[in-house]
């Protein structure tokens, strides 16, 4: 192989090698909010907002555990910012260290009485 | 089986409940409820969004229970079959108040229109006798958007090949802590009509609609208090095609409607501890509809008021009762014109029916492990008399993984034989109404089983169900015993209906759903020459429904596959040259639809496809040459009246949180 060619497969692996390090520099973030989940409409409605904030790339939620999972970018948004988002929608996010997120979220699920979920939306704005 | 999980592999993913070492059980759009007594499935407004789902006739379009086919070739008059029976025998309601019924139910699928809703509640089998003795086959809820529910403004515009055009609004206000309010508005005009199959007719009516739904709520600590008014005015046009001015006197089909109803909810709750609470329905409606089929008239008023005051009460964590008394009043109006002679003056009939009610329904609910749902009524009506509903439902959730239920009740119906098919005189048939016709009373029973196992790591949800139906009296719409004649007679011997569905999901790689069911149908009448098979049914439905939502759902894509069995025609006759009029047996065919979606936070924008594979029944119009001869009949269909249609629309929302 010529030194040019040699070069040039060089950058492209050292450019895909970027490029993989930075879609893999993922960062995870847990959150509980108030009002608490109390089913999977509520469940829909965060993940449905929180989808379109910049450098999210995954959401998911669990009325059950009562924990919100975002994995981001951390370069295009960071914890306090996704904080506000939750505060757009009416949640009010607290994060969770992620050493705590079982105790915490069995604990939290069984202390909060889920307030009453109409069928096919999340809460009535009365609690 | 190890290598197969293996191709299918996901990275673990972080969520707590993995780390908790708890199996993830996805949650489907359609969920079926483990928690009640009845089998009863919810289609939330993620689910309707799959599809175009324009009104409330095209929501079942990826559902394998709830099949949607036009009862004619002409008006455009839609019906739900459920466990393989028409839809007269679901009972229709709307935020659990009756609707849709007698004068109402040709066209009432159509009255709903779908961004409207907030979800939908199809029950299967007898039912709770708290809404009255009316369903036979299962229930059908509808639940509206609520002025309770997060503040919003949404907007909705769709347009397809046809030329139709829709346009939707909503709003909702909350005007204090208790007080809320909304209104929604609905409005859609066809500017075309189109004839693909150059039969000289409209393959699909022009219908100008516009609805407006006006509601208030107070949800105070002691009380709650609802109110809501809905009007409707609807035109229908359609028959032959504006292309044919040769015509001298061109066969039209006119229909006018103009619809209100009312309704309001009190509640009373005395006992928060215990859900102990008294509350009031009130409801009313006006309906009134003048139709023209050619030289044929058929006008309807309608007028119904509704009053139910229910009782309810649980007992500990297991036992609750409810209980109640209703009042149901009918006053129907109806002139008739059978023939194309417009000199011939209408004949008038009035009929008034009364219908007192009380019931009592016991619960028992242990730890979701059991539940039992016995309940009774006693009904009396002004013109049949005495009537006895008893109705029970049973499931038991032994592990979690797995549900079994079985329900077995009884319901009736009032016959309102031109009321409910005036849709019949599209055609040439003498009609002939027996003077004496009984009231319909059928019973239903069926069981099933339901639950899933974890498959690579996801749940495989599968379910099977049986349901008999058997009726004791029915009013028969006999296209059977003479093709030149529509008897609407007394049910003289047997007819029942057994169904068997079998249905499984599963989530094949990560945002990627599929369903996939089979239903056979085993529908057998006797007109009066012993039992036969129902005819224009198709006994076995197969469907695949997929939905594939990448990037949180930013995108979704939907398609759906049904593919409808062969099935029996009514008995054909040779016609003056020589040729039969129809075929014994009609073939099976596939309907595919396909919608890819993309989301944006406050827009959304979609394009779709209904029946891609543009299979259109052959020749849905009989003797369309000539529709004042005595061959014409456009009331023998069983497949899709129009060919490939592709539709584009777009939804706004933006919601106030505060």
């Amino acid at each position: 192989m010529t030194i040019m060619k040699k070069s040039l497969l060089t950058f492209f692996v050292a450019l895909m090698a970027c490029v993989l390090a930075k879609a893999g520099d993922l960062t995870t973030v847990f959150f509980t909010v108030e009002p608490p989940m109390s089913c999977e409409n509520c469940e829909n409605k965060i993940k449905k907002n929180i989808r379109f904030e910049k450098g999210v790339k995954e959401v998911e939620a669990s009325a059950k555990n009562q924990i919100v999972t975002v994995k981001y970018d951390p370069e295009k948004i960071n914890p306090d910012q996704l904080i506000k988002a939750f505060d757009k929608i009416g949640y009010k996010a607290t994060v969770v260290p992620e050493g705590k997120v079982n105790k915490k979220a069995i604990k939290d699920s069984k202390s909060k009485k889920p307030s009453k979920c109409d069928e096919g939306t999340c809460h009535d704005h009365k609690e | 089986m190890a290598s197969f999980c293996a191709l299918n592999a996901q990275e673990p993913a972080d969520s707590a409940s993995v780390e908790l070492g708890e199996v993830v059980v996805t949650q489907r759009r359609v969920a079926g409820s483990k928690s009640k007594a009845t089998n009863s499935q919810l289609i939330s407004s993620a689910e309707l969004k799959r599809a175009a789902c324009c009104n409330l006739g095209e929501s079942f379009t990826t559902n394998p229970s709830v099949d949607v086919s036009y009862n004619d070739a002409a008006t455009g008059a839609r019906q739900i079959k459920l466990l393989g029976l028409a839809g007269t025998y679901v009972q229709m309601l709307t935020e659990n108040v009756p609707n849709f019924r007698i004068a109402a139910a040709p066209y009432g699928l159509g009255y709903v229109a779908g961004p409207w809703m907030q979800s939908i509640q199809v029950s299967k089998g007898a039912s709770s006798v708290k809404n009255g003795y009316e369903s036979i086959t299962g229930q059908i809820n509808i639940e509206f958007k609520k002025p309770q529910s997060d503040q919003e403004y949404s907007a909705n515009g769709y347009v397809d090949q046809m030329g139709k055009v829709e346009a939707n609004a909503d709003a909702n206000w909350h005007l204090t802590d208790t007080w809320s309010t909304g209104l929604l508005a609905h409005w859609e005009n066809a500017f075309s009509g189109h004839d693909a199959n150059n039969d000289g007719f409209m393959d699909m009516p022009r219908v100008r609609q516009l609805a407006l739904m006006d509601r208030w709520a107070y949800l105070g600590r002691n009380y709650v208090f609802q109110a809501v008014g809905r009007y409707i005015d609807e035109k229908r046009r359609s028959g032959q095609h504006s292309h044919t001015e040769h015509i001298s006197d061109p066969y039209r089909i006119d229909i006018e409607t103009h619809r209100w109803e009312a309704y309001t909810k009190n509640a009373y709750i005395f006992d928060h501890d215990n859900d102990g609470n008294i509350a009031l329905i009130l409801s009313g409606s006006g309906h009134n509809m003048d139709a023209q089929y050619g030289g044929k008239a058929y006008k309807a008023d309608h007028q119904n008021l509704y009053a139910s005051l229910m009782f309810e009460r649980k007992w500990g964590e297991w036992h609750a009762l409810s209980t109640g008394l209703s009042f149901n009043y009918d006053y129907l109006w109806e002139r008739l014109r059978a023939t194309h002679d417009k000199t011939d003056p209408l004949s008038k009939a009035k009929s008034i029916e009364a219908v007192s009610g009380a019931y009592a329904q016991y619960t028992l609910d242990l730890d979701k492990r059991l539940l039992l749902m016995a309940g009774v009524r006693y009904d009396y009506s002004s013109v049949y008399g005495s009537m006895f509903t008893p109705r029970f439902h049973g499931r038991w959730n032994p592990i979690e993984a797995l549900s079994v239920h079985g329900s077995i009740g009884k319901g009736y119906r009032s016959p309102h034989p031109m009321a409910e098919n005036n849709y019949l005189l599209a055609s040439s048939r003498e009609i002939i109404i027996d003077s004496d016709l009984h009231q319909e009373e059928a019973w239903n029973m069926g069981a099933g089983v339901s639950g899933f196992f974890n498959l690579c790591g996801r749940p495989l949800n599968l379910s099977a169900e049986y349901y008999y139906t058997d009726f004791k009296h029915q009013l028969l719409i006999d296209l059977e015993t003479d093709p030149h004649t529509l008897y609407f007679k007394n049910l003289p011997g047997k007819s029942y209906s057994h169904t068997w569905q079998i249905e499984a999901t599963y989530p094949i790689i990560k945002d990627l759903d599929v369903t996939a069911a089979w239903r056979r149908t085993d529908v057998k009448v006797d007109y009066g020459q012993g039992l036969v098979q129902k005819p224009l049914l198709p006994r076995d439905k197969w469907l695949v429904t997929a939905s594939f939502a990448p990037m949180m759902g930013i995108w979704q894509f939907d398609a759906t596959l049904t593919v409808n069995g062969s099935g029996r025609m009514p008995t054909p006759y040779r016609m003056d040259n020589g040729e039969m009029s129809w075929g014994e047996r009609f073939k099976a065919f596939p309907q595919l639809s396909a919608q890819v979606t993309r989301n944006f936070r406050h827009f959304s924008i979609y394009l779709g496809g209904e029946n891609l594979t543009g299979y259109r029944q052959p020749n849905p119009i009989i003797g369309a040459q000539d529709p004042y001869g005595p061959n014409f009949d456009s009331t023998l269909i069983y497949g899709p009246l129009h060919g490939a249609l592709v539709y584009l629309g777009f939804r706004y929302n933006f919601t106030r949180y505060n």
